[in-house]
């Protein structure tokens, strides 16, 4: 048999030769002469000038003329502004050819000077959304008014604005139906849901497609490699970030997003998340004899971040290290030396020492006496044997974190002649995290090119380059993550700026967690020792790309041919020092603890796509309009990933290899995986009168992963659109359109799911072999999403007001994946075709424009969406799936559970009375807790999300501010869970309603008779409650004892104590810019100067989850309400400078 | 324009062409594996949740106060749900231990012989029994009744809980068959793949007696329940236990990840989570004030003290204490695990001649016939665990003869005598441990004071794993209510008396 796959590299093989033969060598020609260009100066382009002189006027009836209208020669820099009558007077070079007239409100007009000396035009108002073009599925421009769903689109300049890792954080808040959750981890991936979530198990994730084509978007979180079970939480390890993020933000024109079924249904399963379409910047052909010189812009960025201390602990100064047990709480008792017994009591006498083992703050009260402790061990420690005075840090964990700066730096060189364009851009993006030691570097060139090579023949090619390095990323989860102690395992008497001092000095661990022989570290690293030692390296070298060519056969048809390409290759490497604290580190298959060592990972992954469309566009008689494609899709992806990690241990200290293994090498770990996936599909538009719009699109998908006997499935799509104000033609209303569309979307299963294997572990003498945990299912079928939406979309008072409004409902059903059963079967989970997920919900955009005059206006926009989720149905006597598939920490689980929304989470609650009050228990004043630990005690999906942006401008100025909020959702914090048992937040030290220290030993009036109450002096709190007894309840009087770490937190509470509303309201964004007025610019070479300032996240206005951000929970993916040492947030402010020549 | 009709034509014949079907192959993962490879991979999986004391996967040894905590005490109270520690045990022995054993039989019975004989192979098959019963009589003896007729079986995504006493039985008859199986003139499994018993003549040896002295201890753990059972069971294993000497491990490897539990959890770690009890020390040397809960009163050192535990570190002269169960302890103040346990390559105590003895002093007392007196047996079970942890004979003899120890002074209860020493001599071996204790009731043990929201008792057996709420609910509901309530101080049915 052939390959296929040969055939397939072929044919890409002779589309490249055609481009290399026929077009790179003119476009590298002329790419030489433009750079000449550049040294040799623009200004050397301007010949003999002539003036031109005229009057611009307003079309709307009593506006009359129009001053401070810009008026720019196209292709020059040369510009004027009419006066306060609308008359300009322009002095052109020769070879001008246009005028371009803009003014706020108005649209831009371009007016060929044709040899005239006056030139008199009539503006007319912009009115906005009515003539947009949008870009939809496989790239194709659409008028926004003939499409029957739901798109929003969003332009390039909003998202370049502020200099993050990762272009989607920008578009939180912009877009109704769109749910952006990021984190606050350098690089980290960024949670984008669309519309709610859809698949049980799979990805949720919305598809991205740079100029029609997708591009891949792993997320790059190992929660299978590296981790095992156990103590180990969610995502132990590295936030690799999401692989979208490579994109450019400074070479997106513009990003539209599709939101429903039938606008993603010709992207087929895919799509059925949702895609952002991402329309990269080409520049356009120019009209016939047109001209224009070379375009130069150079964009430079710088960030700088502070924290928003709304976010990171607060810290109780009144008690140090210790877990509070023993009575009363003590210090440990060594010499100097550190040595528990002494042979000499007068001379070398037993002193109070921090007991370096407790990483909890539940011990002695602060007193300013010496104490001696983890600095005292070391003889390279500065104050080796020496005390410090016990009290509360000065310089607690927030000094750990540096201030994270941010540079980009963009050039961009752009032709167009009346044949061709052609683009090449190059950005720098360089940025420093809040950890010590960690950087985020990213290289971008792209270059573009278009060429009409005759009539009827257009090639294009677009390619890519991206090289991405990254350091000293943040650990992320529960194990070995530095923040999980700042928030949960610390000592309040840590002075950072001590281990900061006692790292550098001596480059070893000096820990503040000394076991008890004060040998090595028993939980924790000095953090310093982590940042500088224990770091991370990755880098990833892309190539996107892909070349087209169109052939126009006749007017109303044309047949257009791609090949796309997204490849990259990805290392990542994870070190451990010689002399850290012993914890999980390697491989998943060799779950050893080990004290130093070294991880790689390489992934290689490419994927292909060839297309081939014909696309027709034909008018019949006057009223009908049909255009159509019909389209093939040839799809390949492949994976392969290679990792292995050293066993025991690194032989020799700071060499980070393989071969430094301590121990014989563990089988690595592969995989290969390739999915393919042919289609064919047509989609046909009919256009009646231009009011009435119908879509149809029809599908067939035959994918590799499904059994040979049922790998075909078919989807279909229609949707309409009635453009009613096209029809009543009121003054008042610009626009009316109501839409309607259903559609199907089918989904193919992932790699491998159809067969058994087996899992090789390491040998134990002989070989070592196992089932797999999931039992395969050789009789899977595709899945799939049904969707009906439905619009109204309107805008009155030429476009100052207007609303969209959307209601849609999606099930999706037969999903492929892996139901948990019983593990009694032998197997942890069953592949399955079932389950089903319902989506309904409501979104709107409200825009308008309250204020419009010549020189200042005020726009307004207000998204808002409301998505409802019901988890209708798992599998036929299951009610619950579990989505964490590793344990998480504490002991919360993250369901679907049928009859709910998506996201449930569980744990054990209080017990309640008839009256709905707590039940606490009389003996011990603590509350009855549910002995299951499957009680729903949160969902994180939320009500719904919204954003009111505003935006100001006043001549050349604008101002912008966005406030971004989302109500509901819950949130679990490990955080809370374990820091107030451990002593660490004020909550745990405060003045008990006796008006003594809550620490204090609870003491009663009689020992012998509790029945005469407490003492006046008596420490303890009473929790709010009822004791019952034989079904009557009475108020709790019983204190708890909090003393230890029993007396709050993990110890007492159930988890539903440390479920919090995720509920916020952000500032998210405030943007100023200013345009240096042009007429300034005149004598120079510059064109366009633009500065500006933006403030991002600069105001958390309402939240309620103490000490952290709710947004900053996980990594992206399907688990999340659940927070555990998550970075502080940070307010960004960035400073821009645009110049165009 | 010709050439973009090639074009086409080429794309129009990637549409046509080969079958897709094709890519799916995993080209790096194995469909077949041979069926030694599987059983030594579930019983290594086996071992490990036998051995260890890890706070998430096995609590025995805490619950019968051999250890306590050190930081973090809950596991020392009994808390056994915040860790999921029911779950983690239950999707051990199901998933990788018992649901490997069945499919490495399975692949064997296919398996050409390649060289072997046919009674070699019979003998794999054997052993691979004889291990399934033992680990079903582990899930049996921790929860009560569960999935075992429908068990790895897809077609029962929610297996029925069948009655504890009719598997247990069963167990039995299979241990029958699978040692009428074994033909002591051949050896096991091939070399490399058998790391308790070795793959020689002598080694199949061993899995017979084996499969003799866990039926000796089945027999003996149904007298509660079914004495006359329980003596038809007994006596047909008791001549074939064990012999002087005989001492069955696991024999773990110097290297990752195949080392020693104890060596995982105490020096790989870094952690130092655990210090010995004042519960087990004090029964191990005489001291005074002796506290009023002590569990023997000892005038002579246990011999075996210095090979279980260290002095407190630094102590001088040096002395043994043991740290508080269910209280949170200072590692530095307490006596530690003897530093031999946590050698990476030490080798793990599944059953031994020890065991075999006071099964017999118990059976013996339990009015069966079995041969032997039940203070010769006794003794001798007391004797050879001295000499296999490091003890000398004089030393041995010296501990026998106190009047606490000696068989026909020890108590007045033979449950005591043999319970009491039991509980000494089972070092680090949780489970055996538990059951002598649930069979004897002796010695009495009680729960740690200060408890929160945890049981007030001993465990008995352990909570039915959440994880069975929610994915077999209508199965586990009528299990519950079928033993009496799902609660680690409800009695299982061999489990009678209550104090």
């Amino acid at each position: 048999m052939i390959n296929c796959y040969l055939r397939f590299t072929a044919f890409s093989a002779v589309i490249a030769d055609f481009f290399i033969t026929n077009l790179n060598v003119k476009l590298m020609k002329k790419l030489l002469l433009f750079l000449a260009f550049l040294v040799l100066g623009a200004s050397a382009l301007m010949a003999q000038a002539r003036v031109i002189t005229g009057t611009v006027t307003s079309s709307v009836e009593g506006e009359g003329t129009l001053p401070s209208v810009t008026v720019v020669a196209k292709g020059t820099a040369i510009g004027t502004t009419t006066d306060a009558s609308g008359r300009y007077s322009i002095s052109v070079p020769g070879n001008a050819t246009t005028l371009v007239f803009s003014f706020i409100g108005m649209k831009q007009l371009e007016v060929l000077i044709d040899g005239r000396t006056v030139v008199n035009v009539i503006m007319e108002p912009e009115t906005v959304g009515l003539d947009e073009v949008v870009v939809t599925a496989l790239g194709i421009s659409r008028d926004k008014k003939s499409l029957g769903y739901a798109t929003q689109e969003v332009k390039g300049d909003i998202i370049s604005n502020v200099k993050t890792s990762n272009f989607v954080n920008n578009l939180s808040g912009k877009i109704s139906g769109v749910q952006i959750q990021r984190n606050q981890n350098m690089g980290g991936s960024t949670n984008v849901i669309v519309r709610g979530s859809k698949s049980l198990v799979n990805s949720n994730q919305v598809l991205y497609v740079v100029d029609g084509v997708p591009i891949n978007n792993q997320i790059g979180k190992y929660t299978d490699v590296g981790v095992t079970s156990g103590q180990a939480a969610t995502v132990a390890g590295y936030d690799y970030g999401n692989a979208a993020s490579d994109i450019d933000p400074e070479s997106i024109e513009s990003i539209n997003i599709l939101k429903g079924a039938a606008a993603t249904a010709l992207y087929g399963s895919r799509a059925s998340a949702g895609v952002i379409m991402i329309t990269t910047k080409k520049g356009a052909i120019l009209k016939e004899g047109e001209k224009a010189p070379i375009g130069v812009s150079l964009s430079s960025g710088f960030t700088f971040s502070k924290i928003d201390k709304s976010t990171f602990p607060v810290y109780q100064d009144q008690y140090g290290a210790g877990y509070g047990y023993g009575d009363p709480p003590d210090f440990a008792m060594r010499t100097t030396s550190g040595n528990l017994t002494t042979t000499d009591p007068v001379n070398d006498p037993l002193v109070r020492w921090v007991q370096t083992t407790e990483d909890a703050s539940f011990g002695p009260r602060f007193d300013g006496q010496p104490v001696w402790g983890w600095y005292s061990v070391d003889p390279e420690s500065p104050w080796y044997k020496q005390s410090k005075p016990w009290e509360s840090s000065k310089n607690g964990p927030i000094t750990f974190f540096e201030t994270p700066y941010t540079y980009t730096n963009t050039v961009a060189i752009e032709k167009a002649t009346d044949f061709s364009t052609m683009r090449l851009s190059y950005t720098n993006y360089n940025a420093t995290g809040l950890q010590p030691n960690s950087s985020l570097k990213r290289n971008n060139l792209i270059l573009t090119g278009t060429w009409n090579v005759n009539k009827r023949l257009t090639v294009s090619a677009i390619g890519n380059y991206i090289l991405l390095k990254g350091k000293g990323r943040n650990t992320t989860g529960y194990n070995g993550n530095i923040v999980t102690n700042f928030r949960q395992w610390q000592q309040t008497n840590l002075d950072f700026k001590d281990l900061k001092r006692a790292y550098e000095l001596t480059q070893r661990n000096l820990t503040w967690n000394y076991n008890s022989s004060l040998t090595y570290p028993i939980f924790s690293n000095n953090p310093y020792w982590d940042a500088y030692q224990n770091y991370e390296t990755d880098s990833r070298t892309r190539f996107i790309g892909n070349a087209s060519v169109n052939y126009k056969i006749f007017d109303w048809l044309n047949i257009f041919g791609r090949i796309a390409a997204d490849t990259y290759y990805e290392m990542q490497e994870e070190r451990r020092a010689v002399g850290s604290v012993s914890m999980r580190f390697g491989l998943a298959n060799v779950p050893a603890r080990v004290t130093s060592g070294y991880l790689r990972r390489d992934n290689t992954f490419s994927e292909y796509n060839a297309d081939l469309m014909l696309k027709f566009n034909k008018k019949i008689g006057e009223s009908l309009s049909i255009n159509g494609i019909l389209g093939f899709n040839e799809r390949r992806t492949n994976n392969t990933f290679f990792s292995n990690a050293t066993n025991g241990g690194l032989l020799i200290p700071g060499i980070y290899s393989l071969q430094n293994s301590l121990q014989a090498l563990p089988l690595p770990l592969e995989v290969n995986q390739i999915v393919g996936v042919r289609s064919e599909y047509v989609s046909i538009s009919l256009g009646y009168k231009d009011f009435l719009f119908l879509d149809g699109t029809y599908r067939n998908d035959y994918a590799s992963t499904l059994p040979s006997n049922n790998n075909k499935y078919q989807y279909p799509s229609i949707t309409g659109a009635f453009l009613f104000s096209n029809i009543l033609n009121k003054d008042w209303l610009s626009l009316g359109k109501l839409r309607l569309n259903y559609a199907q979307v089918g989904n193919l299963a992932g790699f491998d799911l159809l067969y058994d294997v087996y899992l090789t572990n390491t040998p134990m003498n002989g070989a070592n072999t196992q089932l797999a945990a999931i039992k395969r299912n050789p009789n899977l079928k595709n899945e799939r999403t049904n969707s009906i939406e439905g619009g109204l979309e309107m805008s009155f008072f030429n476009a100052r007001v207007g609303f969209d409004l959307a209601l849609y409902q999606t099930n999706s059903k037969d999903q492929i994946i892996p139901v948990t059963v019983s593990q009694t079967t032998g197997f942890q989970s069953l592949m399955l075709n079932t389950g089903e997920i319902q989506n309904k919900g409501i979104e709107f955009t409200i825009s308008a424009t309250p204020v419009r005059t010549e020189s200042f206006s005020w726009d307004m926009t207000l998204n808002w969406s409301k998505n409802k989720n019901e988890v209708i149905a798992l599998y036929p006597g299951i009610t619950n799936l579990r989505l964490n598939s590793v344990n998480l920490q504490g002991g919360v689980t993250v369901n679907a559970e049928v009859g709910r929304p998506y996201g449930t989470i569980k744990g054990k609650d209080y017990t309640y009375d008839a009256n709905g009050n707590k039940i606490i228990d009389a003996e011990t004043g603590t509350p009855v807790i549910t002995s299951s630990a499957a009680i729903p005690i949160g969902n994180f999906t939320p009500d719904w999300t919204g954003g009111i942006n505003n935006s100001f401008s006043y001549k050349n100025m604008a101002l912008s501010f966005l406030i971004d909020m989302q109500k509901g959702g819950d949130i679990f914090s490990l955080d809370m869970y374990y820091g107030l048992s451990s002593g660490l937040y004020p909550e745990t030290a405060f003045t008990n309603d006796l008006g003594n220290p809550v620490r204090d030993p609870i003491v009663w009036v009689d020992e012998d008779d509790h029945s005469k109450g407490y003492a006046s002096t008596s420490g303890g709190y009473i929790i709010e409650g009822v004791n019952v007894t034989d079904g009557v309840s009475v108020p709790n009087t019983t204190r708890v004892d909090a003393t230890n770490a029993d007396g709050f937190g993990i110890g007492l509470l159930p988890h539903s104590a440390f479920v919090y509303d995720a509920s916020y309201v952000k500032l998210r964004e405030v943007v100023l810019t200013y345009n240096i007025p042009s007429k300034l610019l005149t004598k120079t070479f510059i064109k366009g100067v633009s500065v500006s300032a933006i403030a991002s996240n600069p105001w958390i206005i309402h939240k309620n989850l103490p000490y952290a951000d709710p947004e900053s929970g996980m990594t992206a993916g399907n688990i999340q309400g659940y927070t555990t040492g998550s970075l502080p947030t940070t307010r960004d402010f960035s400073f821009n400078l645009k110049l165009n020549f | 324009m010709k050439k973009l009709l090639i074009y086409i034509s080429v794309l129009l014949v990637i549409s046509a062409c080969s079958k897709l079907e094709d890519l799916n192959k995993n080209v790096k993962d194995f469909t077949t594996v041979s069926g030694e490879s599987l059983y030594n991979g579930a019983t290594r999986q086996f071992m490990i949740q036998l051995s260890t004391e890890n706070v998430n996967a096995n609590l025995t040894l805490m619950w019968m106060q051999h250890f306590a905590n050190t930081t973090y005490p809950d596991e020392s109270r009994y808390d056994m749900t915040t860790r999921g520690v029911p779950v983690a045990a239950m999707n051990a022995m199901y998933r990788l231990v018992l649901s490997n054993y069945k499919d490495a039989a399975r692949v064997l019975q296919d398996q050409p012989l390649a060289g072997i004989s046919q009674a070699q192979r019979d003998n794999q098959l054997a052993i691979i029994e004889i291990m399934s019963a033992f680990a079903w009589s582990y899930i049996i003896e921790n929860f009560g009744d569960m999935p075992y007729s429908q068990a790895f079986n897809i077609d029962y995504p929610t297996p029925v809980y069948d009655d504890g006493l009719t598997v247990y039985k069963d167990l039995i008859s299979r241990l029958d068959v699978a040692m009428d199986q074994l033909d002591v003139t051949v050896g096991g499994m091939p070399e490399g793949y058998d790391n308790i018993c070795g793959s020689s003549p002598a080694g199949t040896m061993m899995w017979y007696k084996f499969a003799n002295t866990l039926k000796l201890r089945m027999g003996l753990m149904l007298f509660d329940v079914d004495a006359g059972y329980s003596k038809t069971v007994a006596e047909e294993a008791a001549p074939n236990v064990f012999d002087a000497g005989d001492v069955m491990t696991m024999n773990w490897l110097a290297e990752a990840p195949n080392e020693n539990q104890q060596f995982i959890d105490f020096v790989q770690s870094g952690r130092d989570d655990y210090v010995v009890t004042s519960n087990l020390i004090d029964a191990m040397q005489p001291s005074t004030p002796r506290p009023d809960t002590s569990i023997l009163i000892v005038t002579v050192t246990d011999p075996r003290l210095k090979f279980y535990a260290i002095p407190v570190v630094g102590s001088n002269p040096p002395v043994f204490l043991g740290g508080a169960q269910g209280q949170a302890n200072g590692f530095p103040s307490f006596s530690h695990v003897h530093p031999m346990h946590l050698e990476a390559d030490r080798p793990w105590i599944i059953s031994d001649y020890t065991e075999a003895e006071f099964l017999l002093a118990e059976a013996v007392e339990r009015g069966f016939n079995v041969g032997g007196s039940a203070e010769s047996h006794y003794n001798n079970a007391v004797e050879s665990s001295i000499l296999y942890w490091g003890g000398t004979p004089a030393e041995a003899d010296a501990y026998m003869a106190q009047p606490s120890v000696a068989y026909a002074t020890a108590f007045p209860n033979w449950k005591q005598k043999i319970g009491t020493q039991a509980w000494l001599a089972y070092w680090l071996r949780g489970n055996a441990l538990w059951n002598s204790y649930r069979r004897l009731d002796y010695p009495r043990l009680f729960a740690p004071p200060n408890y929160k929201q945890n049981i007030n008792k001993v465990p008995v057996r352990m909570f039915y794993p959440v994880s069975e709420q929610t994915l077999n609910a209508e199965n586990y509901e009528a299990a519950s209510a079928a033993i009496g309530g799902d609660s680690p101080l409800t009695r299982l049915f061999f489990d009678k008396e209550i104090y």
